[in-house]
């Protein structure tokens, strides 16, 4: 295979594993702008060394484990912050995004579903939350709520969305 | 709290305290548990990528009834794709060593020419400017023609020419002058572009922002969020939204807000736009003919600095007749500048007057107006505030635009005297609409009439710069009017002297925007640069990314 070919197919990849390995960067740093800045570290690792890519594996797992890295490299770096997972906590973490790779995209497509039915005050909450990027006491100043109450609320619409899911996921003929 | 799923939601949150996240810690070392802990991440992060877009914050201003919102072609989840794997595609061909140096970090890739157009003409720029060359950091100058750059993060930069951009960054660049509408899918949220004094952090969202190194820098949000900070600091920055504007002149301090509707017809014009323009400076309080709807007998307007509306009664005669009223009406291919509607003032007892009085009497003002009269035969009023002691207007008599403005209790303007700019004009100005500025400039006790960008007229009281010619406001009390006197009648015309104004009466023709800038001279560049905006026709977004579709 030319390498013109070799590199489309890469780029093919990764955007189908771009989710996956974004989702686990943010659930290792907890940082928006940190998960941006290591995913393009992890973007330009994954060129490099895609030459070491053994095409009998799964990308998606691959690409993880050199995420993994660059966790674990930017952890080193930010040695003085506070780190709430171990080494061998981000390894397992790791694994278990592998582990469950394919359970990626029919979440994604339940996702969509039930999104369509969160609609009045959780839908806004969550829109606060997510699209906006506001913490707790930030959406209760705008929604002029206690920051309990956005709390129990958000716990609520999270919960909601989950099961949704769930029972999406649980059809024979899910979304 | 002991459930794990609660434990998750507070580490997503950042609510997490140290017992907490040890109990949380030790709850993943499980690899089952560690699984539900990958499938709650993956669904926080979908949640952010497919909610990014979303408009948060309504604008429930100036929304009209027959707006169609429409989501432009970029923002069309096939396109994100596009981008995304555009870029991948990309920096696969461009790929990064491995240990980078700093030298050699400096002269690889940080974006590429992503398209031009066919007049585009680059200047003094040492990298070669081929369609899909990667560009390392560094400026590009555009003179003339279109450019687009994709940086390796996926955001699209336009640049409009002439312009000089600066790629600093992966994920950021400097914009030192001109005009640049950027794109920036969720994935490149952070994307960041400094001027002079500051810096605007794009949160996944598309927004235009044009910068002079004298005139400081305006921004529009179409989509999404901006954070707008101080380079220098001292300021904590100020989110910008869909739908507003910012603009800060480099000799002002306060930065000013306003709001606008964006049209999702085409992605680079706004209904603001429409008639304000890409390069206008922002105005305290606009009433644009355009966004006028809905309510007949009012036209409204909200304060850059406070949100608050501040309406023009529409009125015709005291007893309720409404023939005379001032009225909105559709005035398309009337003009060579993209108007299409017009608020009608058909002289006679027609009235416009202000729910409460403009701010800011006592500090310097500018007041814009873009009118087109029907004839120079009459004695007319375009704008009054104040009354005979104190107060200003501007005013056609006959052929003459006259800047007037009276304060009795300065020595020099006392009794009988009054300072007036006078311009004569021509069939030929009254041919199309026309701008109108007056500038009220208290702290150099003077006053300028500015026609069609130009200045053409000013005045100053005899001794000014002393305390006999100290210009200290220009409103006094009375209710403000537009396009006639503040009442039914003509008495208490701002800037009257003994009654010399008594014969003006409501104004003959049509006003499409007025715009009054609080505590702010513009300057002569600035009314130029108001009056081209209103002239130029937005420019046709670059197309290699819908193309590529």
């Amino acid at each position: 295979m030319d390498d013109s070919k070799r590199m489309q197919q890469l780029a093919m990849a990764w955007t189908k594993a771009q989710p996956a390995v974004a989702a686990f960067i943010s659930s290792m740093v907890g940082d928006f702008h940190q998960t941006e800045d290591l995913l393009q570290k992890t973007a330009a690792a994954v060129v490099v060394k895609y030459d070491t890519y053994d095409a009998q594996r799964s990308f998606t797992a691959w690409a993880i484990g050199v995420a993994r890295h660059e966790v674990l490299a930017h952890r080193r770096a930010s040695a003085r912050d506070r780190h709430v997972f171990d080494e061998h906590i981000i390894a397992t973490v790791a694994d278990a995004f592998a582990a469950i790779e394919s359970e990626f995209d029919p979440m994604k497509q339940a996702l969509a579903h039930c999104m369509q039915h969160v609609t009045g005050r959780s839908r806004r909450l969550l829109e606060l939350r997510y699209a906006g990027d506001l913490d707790l006491p930030q959406i209760a100043d705008r929604l002029q709520m206690k920051p309990n109450a956005v709390y129990v609320a958000l716990h609520r619409a999270r919960h909601m969305l989950r099961e949704c899911i769930r029972q999406q996921l649980n059809k024979p003929d899910h979304p | 709290m002991n459930d794990p799923l609660e434990l998750i939601e507070a580490w997503q949150q950042g609510t997490l305290n140290d017992q907490q996240a040890a109990a949380l810690a030790e709850w993943l070392r499980d690899p089952v548990h560690a699984e539900t802990f990958a499938r709650e991440a993956f669904i926080h992060q979908r949640l952010r990528d497919v909610l990014h877009n979303t408009d948060v914050y309504p604008i429930e201003a100036h929304n009209t009834p027959t707006m169609r919102r429409r989501r432009s072609i970029w923002f069309t989840g096939a396109l994100a794709a596009a981008i995304l794997l555009a870029v991948s595609v990309w920096f696969v061909f461009y790929p990064v060593a491995e240990k980078p140096t700093q030298v050699n970090s400096l002269a690889m890739p940080v974006a590429m020419l992503s398209d031009y157009s066919a007049d585009a003409v680059f200047t003094g720029t040492s990298q070669p400017m081929n369609l899909g060359e990667g560009l390392s950091m560094g400026p590009v100058r555009l003179a003339s023609g279109g450019a687009q750059v994709m940086f390796k993060s996926g955001a699209v930069v336009d640049l409009i020419g002439p312009c000089e951009f600066e790629l600093t960054g992966p994920n950021r660049g400097h914009l030192t002058s001109g005009y640049v509408s950027v794109f920036v899918p969720s994935g490149a949220a952070g994307f960041t572009i400094e001027t002079a004094s500051q810096r605007f952090i794009d949160m996944g969202t598309r927004f235009i922002l044009w910068t002079t190194p004298a005139d400081g820098a305006t921004l529009h949000v179409l989509e999404g969020m901006v954070m707008v900070e101080d380079r220098a600091g001292g300021s904590s920055g100020q989110t910008l939204r869909r739908g507003q504007a910012w603009s800060r002149a480099n000799t002002s301090a306060p930065s000013q807000i306003s709001s606008f509707v964006v049209d999702d017809q085409s992605p680079a014009r706004l209904n603001f736009e429409y008639h304000f323009g890409m390069g206008m400076t922002m105005p305290t309080f606009n009433w644009d003919a355009s966004l006028a709807g809905g309510e007949p007998s009012t036209w409204s307007s909200h304060s850059a600095q406070t949100g608050r509306p501040l309406s023009w009664h529409l009125r015709g005669l005291p007893t309720g007749e409404r023939d005379t009223a001032p009225a909105f009406v559709d005035v398309t291919g009337s003009s060579s500048l993209p108007i299409t509607r017009a608020c009608r003032f058909a002289g006679g007892f027609a009235s416009a007057v202000i729910e409460h009085t403009l701010p800011g009497r006592n500090e310097n003002m500018t007041l814009e107006l873009v009118v087109k009269p029907t004839d120079l035969l009459g004695r007319e009023i375009l704008f009054e505030a104040g009354g005979d002691a104190n107060g200003f207007s501007l005013l056609l008599d006959g052929v003459d635009l006259k800047l007037r403005l009276d304060e009795d209790n300065v020595a020099d303007l006392a009794d009988d005297r009054f300072l007036e700019a006078t311009h004569r004009l021509s069939d030929r100005d009254i041919a199309d609409y026309m701008q109108i500025a007056a500038v009220i400039d208290l702290d150099n006790d003077r006053i300028e009439l500015f026609v069609n960008g130009r200045s053409v007229a000013a005045a100053q009281p005899p001794h000014h710069g002393t305390p006999a010619g100290n210009l200290r406001g220009w409103g006094g009390g009375n209710t403000d009017a537009l396009g006639s006197a503040n009442a039914y009648g003509n008495e208490n015309i701002g800037g009257d002297d003994q009654d010399d104004l008594r014969d003006f009466t409501a104004f003959d023709g049509w006003i499409t925007a007025v715009r009054f800038y609080q505590n702010q001279c513009l300057t002569p560049k600035q009314i130029q640069s108001n009056y081209q905006a209103m002239r130029r026709v937005p420019r046709a977004r670059a197309t290699l990314l819908k193309e590529s579709k």
